[in-house]
């Protein structure tokens, strides 16, 4: 994607979440129609003879397969912080060196920006973006990916590993919305694995191994899919309103930690 | 059959919205997304296992979507409508600003619509419905070599097709 059209592919993002769709439901019209297929009309031409019970079976293991995979975390118990099951501020990063915006384009992780203006538009759409304090300020900022989303990036150091030959040693994904609705899922490999844990007082999913796809539920009640950018491990959790996942080369305890020194930027 | 709700109550607005932007009309859309879970269920059992659904599922919908458009033919417009400004949070957009952004938002929905079938897919695609290159290529079927100039040469010709002197940053901050 040629830079010069950084203003227009975010323009466009916008564009697409204002697409006005009707009101109507599809997936229950869909359902209705496999349901009930003998009531349906001709332009259900599949099932033009009955289906086989194994057929069926076959049909019914396979979703039941794709939604186990998908693996709906529902959050529980409160989101205010009052206590922290973990110490906090055992890792303390020094930042050091850069992130290059090859990096930013290699991994899409949005159109580079200043961090202010990253704060500025997240303060613009009503939320405020937050950073662990612990890691120190962040190498580079990136909007627009996923949409409504800000990319905050750290470059490797001692104490932030490289997550493979990225450049990059700490991404921290920030999106409006909310983990707690039914809204994370995590579409996994078998090379996978979720662990529920907390970040403060809030819980989090640990989710280390494979690439993945973390869903959000934003602000409208839209599901929101963002895929994991360099295979690092995962913490997913939610503050307040906000969505954050810290992709890293860490540990769990150490990636939990960091996060429980999230603080806003201003 | 519940598991399979679910697993489309995950997809179903990106697979609506790449409808939309497939066939230009909101309600012919909906029908094409109808129509395509329909077809993905019973298509379910060939789905190759370890492959990503969501691409799977969209490639379907927009099938359904583009023969619906072209049944359609010459005498369907292809307009697309965009939400009016919602406060989040935030404080409401003035009247004046809110005219203004919905100005540009028709401006370049209108850009968009006069792009050619090919380029208006990819970028649709990419930035409109959110996927990114690779997904592009599944859902359309193409190289991601194919899909990456597409979306080049689209935002290019995008441009051009704009007024000069609108200004498109900006276009959901009113």
């Amino acid at each position: 994607m040629p830079e010069q059209h950084d203003d227009l592919v975010l323009a466009l993002g916008e564009l697409g979440e204002r697409l006005d769709l009707l009101p109507g439901d599809p997936v229950a019209a869909a359902v209705g129609r496999i349901r009930t297929p003998q009531t349906s009309s001709s332009r259900d031409r599949p099932p033009r003879r009955a289906i086989p019970r194994t057929r069926r079976v076959v049909m019914a293991a396979a979703a039941a397969l794709l939604v186990a995979l998908a693996a709906v975390l529902v959050a529980p118990g409160s989101r205010h912080a009052v206590a922290r099951w973990l110490g906090i501020g055992s890792v303390t990063v020094t930042y050091t060196g850069d992130v290059p915006v090859a990096a930013g384009r290699a991994y899409e992780l949005g159109i580079p920006v200043p961090l202010a203006q990253a704060v500025e538009r997240a303060d613009r759409a009503g939320w405020r973006l937050a950073t662990p304090s612990g890691a120190g300020d962040p190498a580079g900022a990136f909007v627009g990916r996923p949409v409504g989303g800000v990319n905050l990036a750290w470059a490797p150091s001692d104490e932030l590993p490289e997550i493979g030959d990225s450049g990059i040693g700490l991404l921290l994904t920030a999106m409006p919305g909310t983990t707690d609705a039914g809204g994370v899922s995590k579409q996994a490999t078998r090379g996978t694995t979720v662990q529920l844990v907390r970040v403060g007082d809030n819980p989090a999913y640990w989710i280390a191994g494979e690439p993945h796809e973390v869903v959000i539920t934003d602000a409208e009640g839209d599901l929101v899919h963002d895929s994991s950018r360099l295979a690092g491990n995962t913490l997913v959790w939610t503050e307040g309103d906000v969505t954050y996942r810290l992709e890293s080369a860490l540990d769990r305890d150490e990636a939990v930690d960091l996060a429980s020194t999230l603080r806003p930027l201003s | 059959m519940d598991a399979y709700a679910s697993l489309l109550r995950l997809h179903e607005g990106a697979a609506r919205r790449r409808a939309l932007v497939v066939c230009g009309s909101a309600g012919e859309a909906d029908e094409a997304a109808q129509d395509g879970f329909v077809k993905a269920w019973y298509g379910l059992a060939g789905f190759r296992a370890g492959a990503a659904f969501r691409p799977w599922l969209l490639r379907i919908v927009a099938n359904e979507a583009r023969n619906r458009r072209r049944s359609a033919g010459r005498r369907a417009g292809y307009e697309l409508r965009f939400a009016e400004d919602r406060a989040s949070g935030g404080a409401a957009p003035s009247p004046e600003a809110a005219v203004l952004a919905a100005h540009r938002r028709r401006t370049l929905g209108a850009a968009l619509a006069g792009l050619p079938t090919a380029q208006r897919d990819v970028v649709a695609c990419r930035y409109l419905v959110g996927l990114d290159e690779a997904e592009t290529a599944a859902v359309l079927g193409l190289p991601r070599g194919t899909v990456k100039s597409r979306a080049a040469r689209g935002l290019a010709r995008l441009r051009d097709l704009l007024p000069e002197r609108i200004e498109i940053g900006g276009i959901g901050d009113a």
